[in-house]
């Protein structure tokens, strides 16, 4: 068990000591002697975008098991309940309203995405418990259904703009780490770090949730409070890191699985195996989605659905054996 | 504010927990009425259990049975009437609290999450954490599931999960044990071997226990325990009986339309 949390760690450091290095540029020690403008390069933009890459991919994972252990299921995920869609309506909506305050880093984008994917997975909650009695092929069912709702409002906004924003609207809409700049690293960093603190004081309840409200009521968990703090926490993550990058999708299905097959399924350690290997796959995602194809930048939204995609296919066949 | 910060102070292993080590002594339930919708499905009944009783619970399907393990476990809410466990009524027990005085098995778990069986255990222990690995490694040489402890939940037989499901709920730590459906989908030799681990906790460990059982094989094994009560439930009222005596057989046979064989 030790070795693993080594290995896990070791690989973490070495995918984001390698990566600000890797790109349509190649930077290594000797090219700061021959062009000095790499170095502005490794610090103003790829130490904060790798960074920025981690702290993404580390927050839709961890969302993610915060889902998958609430709806105790392994398929529950931000993108497959509608959630992420929901937060690019909001910030779409947002957008289309053009600035109305600016404080620090934030406009109204961030508050609607938030305020969106609270309401939205409000509502499947509410949904799942009253009508779907807790039978959670139906919950799916209804995520679905409510991520169709959200897509065609989607595309009813994006059919109402321009060609110029209704454009920029849709390459938003792929999801990519953009807006690098130390300030939403501090942002992301704060949110995530308030999340992961509450997440492990709730590690037990987690670990009881997930295996039904019934059995966690049963052992002695407050069910209605901690469901309200882990809808709340989950949102939050969702909104705030869909407001600056977009719906990256999948991320928070696969990394969940890949962390509970390695780790176990116990909170304790899912917590942090997750934050870990969501974030170094994503900065791996983003290296390769910026270096496969250079000088051309995949976003790496569409780069994370293919592989995802093939993964839940997998998932959904294999789960049962 | 203060019901937050009770959710993560009552938590720590540092503040042990006021009630437990107390045990169990008595429910009383009072005036009990509850409607699901337009059906009644009880009015006006009281029962009352003390410790080291067992208690069955026999009625057709559908007739609250469940229902009234889920009151009693403050899963249910809007009954009339009063619960009052050792005194205390049961809204004035926190979830954890209440853990502490009595433990619920729901019927018909499904399990998706790949927990091991001792994982399983040590988070049942949640209400009462400062002496979890003391009643863990109690439960496990109870139950005898020493072999099954490194397993995952998720993979084992109906009869093997059901007596981990037993361990898990004597971890929990309350003595009023709330079984509902014990026996269901097993086969007759693992019905036996849960049998007799419920007379084991019930004769030895003292605990007391309410069960819902659902045939006439399940409530006939346990015709020459000691303190068994007998709760019918028809017409939304609990009918008392200390055996399966001539009069319960006729209210049997009028319930359920069929006849009870006895020696």
């Amino acid at each position: 068990m030790m070795r693993k949390n080594i290995g896990l760690l070791f690989i973490t450091i070495v995918v984001l000591l390698l990566a600000p290095f890797l790109g349509e540029r190649y930077i290594n020690i000797f090219s700061f002697l021959q062009e000095p403008d790499s170095l502005y390069i490794l610090f103003q933009y790829r130490v904060p975008r790798i960074m920025l890459a981690f702290l993404a991919g580390a927050g839709l994972s961890l969302s993610g098991m915060i889902f998958q252990s609430l709806f105790c299921n392994v398929l529950a995920t931000p993108y497959t309940l509608g959630i992420s869609t929901a937060a690019s309506l909001g910030a779409l909506l947002a957008m289309s309203l053009g600035v109305t305050f600016n404080v620090w880093i934030f406009d109204q984008t961030v508050v609607f995405a938030i305020l969106f994917s609270v309401l939205s997975l409000w509502s499947i909650y509410l949904i799942s418990r009253r009508y779907a009695e807790g039978r959670m092929s139906d919950v799916l069912l209804v995520g679905v259904a409510l991520n169709f709702l959200f897509t065609s409002l989607i595309m009813l906004v994006q059919f109402q703009l321009d060609y110029l924003n209704a454009f920029k609207f849709m390459h938003w809409l792929f999801g990519s780490i953009r807006n690098v700049s130390y300030e939403v690293v501090i942002f992301e960093l704060t949110v995530i770090f308030i999340a992961v603190t509450l997440v492990y004081l709730l590690r037990k309840e987690l670990d009881l949730l997930s295996l039904g409200e019934e059995f966690a009521h049963s052992r002695g968990v407050n069910v209605s409070y901690v469901r309200w703090i882990l809808i709340i926490i989950g949102s939050v993550l969702i909104g705030s890191i869909v407001a600056f990058f977009g719906p990256i999708a999948f991320i928070g299905l696969i990394v969940p699985n890949i962390a509970r097959a390695i780790f176990g399924a116990v909170h304790k350690k899912l917590i942090f195996a997750t934050l870990l290997i969501g974030g170094s796959m994503l900065v791996v995602a983003d290296v390769l989605s910026r270096a496969l194809f250079a000088p051309v930048e995949l976003p790496v939204g569409i780069f994370s659905s293919v592989i995802g995609a093939i993964f839940f296919c997998i998932l959904v066949i294999t789960r049962r054996h | 504010m203060v019901k937050y910060k009770r959710l993560f102070l009552e938590r720590s292993p540092r503040f042990p927990h006021p009630l437990y080590g107390e045990g169990f002594k008595k429910i009383s339930i009072n005036n009990l009425s509850f409607s699901l919708g337009k059906k009644q499905i009880f009015s006006e009944t009281n029962v009352a259990i003390h410790k080291n009783d067992l208690c069955l619970i026999v009625g057709k399907n559908g007739i609250g049975k469940s229902t009234f393990l889920k009151i009693i476990n403050k899963q249910l809410n809007g009954y009339s009437g009063e619960i009052i466990i050792d005194g205390r009524n049961i809204n004035e027990y926190s979830v954890r609290e209440l853990a502490s005085k009595l433990a619920y098995l729901p019927q018909k778990l499904v399990f998706d999450t790949p927990y091991t069986v001792l994982e399983l255990l040590e988070m049942s222990a949640y209400s009462n954490q400062a002496e979890s690995k003391k009643i863990v490694t109690e439960s496990i040489s109870i139950f005898q599931i020493e072999y099954l402890q490194k397993k995952f939940i998720t993979q084992l037989s109906g009869g093997e999960l059901q007596r981990v499901l037993l361990a898990s709920t004597y971890v929990v730590g309350g003595e009023l044990m709330l079984l509902d459906e014990p026996f269901s989908f097993l086969d007759p030799g693992q019905r036996k071997k849960v049998f007799e681990k419920i007379l084991e906790l019930h004769e030895q460990k003292k605990r007391t226990f309410v069960m819902v059982v659902n045939s006439v094989e399940e409530m006939l094994m346990f015709e020459d325990v000691a303190g068994l009560s007998v709760y019918v439930i028809s017409d939304g009222k609990f009918k008392h009986f200390d055996s399966f005596d001539k009069k319960f057989e006729k209210l049997f046979g009028d319930v359920f339309e069929t006849g009870l064989k006895t020696k």
